[in-house]
């Protein structure tokens, strides 16, 4: 296989790219190595050797433990429960949460072969007890794996009397009734609250 | 080919990035398997849960072939999987997974079928934990290892029996289990129904738990003998039911 054919075929196994995009992405960066390649390469390297999990909270950062577990503006009493890295950074982006996070690594889901033992779960109650944690704010996936997750975790912590919490489900931003689904939409109603 | 039924959603699992490979119980065709696109357009499949009562077409080119699946919510949803409190999202888990790990491909399963339906519509009720225990009567008995609680296993012709026999699993009275007690099931209050004693519909738990050894005896013995591991939403779910009684 030549160097060309190789990079082709390690760029589609990438999210989002697929045989013809991961050749226009090698295209790309073969045409400009000084501008474009270079640059990912030292990028590359730079995230592989330094970019690595936060040993507290399963955040990936450049730092140990992660810039969020450092800040002293956080409050380290507010532990939010997550599956992915992704989910760190979408409630990052979304702003207005000041507590710490607590990445889990996926959800309980024995068909996948992914019980207890293969997500953080053990270090979630270190951390409950280290952190004299207060609230654990429950921010699993809505389905069913997520939810079975969410009682798993339950059962973990109820025992360290803290208050545990849970995202609310409901109408989005912006949503209009007629494209919701069913079952979120009887959520909304069920979790209505005082105007 | 095509086959268009009613179905109870199992699960999903991605493949690739943009496809999902979904598994139905269906009707009319047993367990199918097919690939739905996944687009936020909920009636492709990627809002589908565990448990949804759903439309499904299934359509591939050899009876062989994965297929391509269309699924559309029914009208009539029995329960919302994210609702249920935790023992009985347990029980519905357990429930999925002892249909996927034991109903072959297109075998055609009518009464295990109605009596999943019947489950689920027994989940949104206080009497979900009873009619999971006699769902998994129905699934051995649909599976070919039905308990025989109507007659004696030694042959008698009393009709109050306490024990089931774990080789036969036939309903076994106190009289002649007496010599083999320690070795026999103990049968749930709520199977010893006969006509001077009616049955109370009140729910023990502790009672359900007795009915789930019974019945997970025969299952870990015919169905998922060594090797082939008893799911372990099952297991969870009697360990949960014991500590929360």
């Amino acid at each position: 296989m030549d160097a060309i054919e190789q990079l082709c075929r390690k760029l589609a196994r990438l999210p989002g790219l697929g045989p013809r995009s991961a050749r226009r992405v090698a295209l790309a960066l073969l045409e400009e190595p000084e501008e474009r390649l270079q640059p990912l390469i030292a990028a590359l390297q730079l995230a592989a050797q330094q970019v690595n999990l936060c040993s507290e909270c399963g955040n990936l950062d450049d730092t140990q433990p992660c810039r969020i577990c450092q800040s002293p503006r956080r409050i380290p009493e507010m532990l939010c429960v997550i599956e992915r890295v992704a989910d760190l950074w979408a409630l990052e982006r979304a702003g207005g949460y000041q507590g710490l996070y607590h990445v889990l690594g996926g959800t309980l889901s024995p068909i996948d072969g992914r019980g207890p033992a293969q997500l953080r779960m053990q270090s979630l109650v270190t951390r409950v007890q280290k952190n004299r944690v207060i609230e654990v704010i429950l921010a699993t996936p809505m389905t069913v794996e997520g939810q079975v997750t969410a009682q798993y975790v339950v059962d973990l912590v109820t025992p360290h009397r803290v208050r545990i919490t849970r995202l609310a489900q409901g109408v989005p931003m912006g949503g209009e009734f007629d494209y919701l689904d069913d079952a979120t939409l009887k959520a909304a109603l069920n979790a209505r609250r005082e105007f | 080919m095509e086959i268009y039924s009613d179905g109870i959603f199992l699960t999903r699992r991605l493949f690739g990035e943009s496809q999902q490979i979904v598994r139905i119980f269906s009707q009319n065709s047993g367990l199918v398997s097919g690939v739905v696109r996944l687009t936020s357009n909920p009636k492709r499949g990627a809002l589908y849960q565990l448990g949804d009562h759903v439309r499904m077409q299934w359509r591939a080119r050899l009876e062989d072939h994965l297929g391509q699946v269309t699924l559309e919510r029914q009208a009539n949803q029995y329960i919302s999987a994210l609702e249920l409190p935790a023992l009985a999202l347990q029980a519905l888990m357990s429930m999925g997974a002892l249909l996927q790990a034991a109903l072959s491909e297109r075998v055609r399963e009518p009464v295990l079928y109605q009596a999943s339906i019947l489950l689920l519509e027994q989940f949104a009720t206080k009497n979900w934990a009873r009619a999971y225990l006699e769902w998994e009567r129905k699934f051995l008995e649909a599976m070919g290892f039905g308990l025989d609680l109507a007659q004696c296993a030694a042959g008698c012709d009393r009709r109050r029996f306490d024990y089931v026999s774990p080789k036969s699993g036939k309903a076994v009275c106190a009289r002649h289990a007496e010599p083999y007690r320690e070795r026999l099931l103990s049968m749930p209050l709520c199977w010893r129904e006969v006509d001077d004693v009616p049955h109370s519909n009140t729910v023990d738990m502790a009672d359900i738990v007795a009915g789930l050894q019974v019945t997970g005896h025969f299952l870990a013995r015919e169905i998922f003998p060594e090797g082939n591991s008893m799911p372990e939403f099952r297991q969870n779910l009697l360990e949960k039911l014991h500590r929360n009684p």
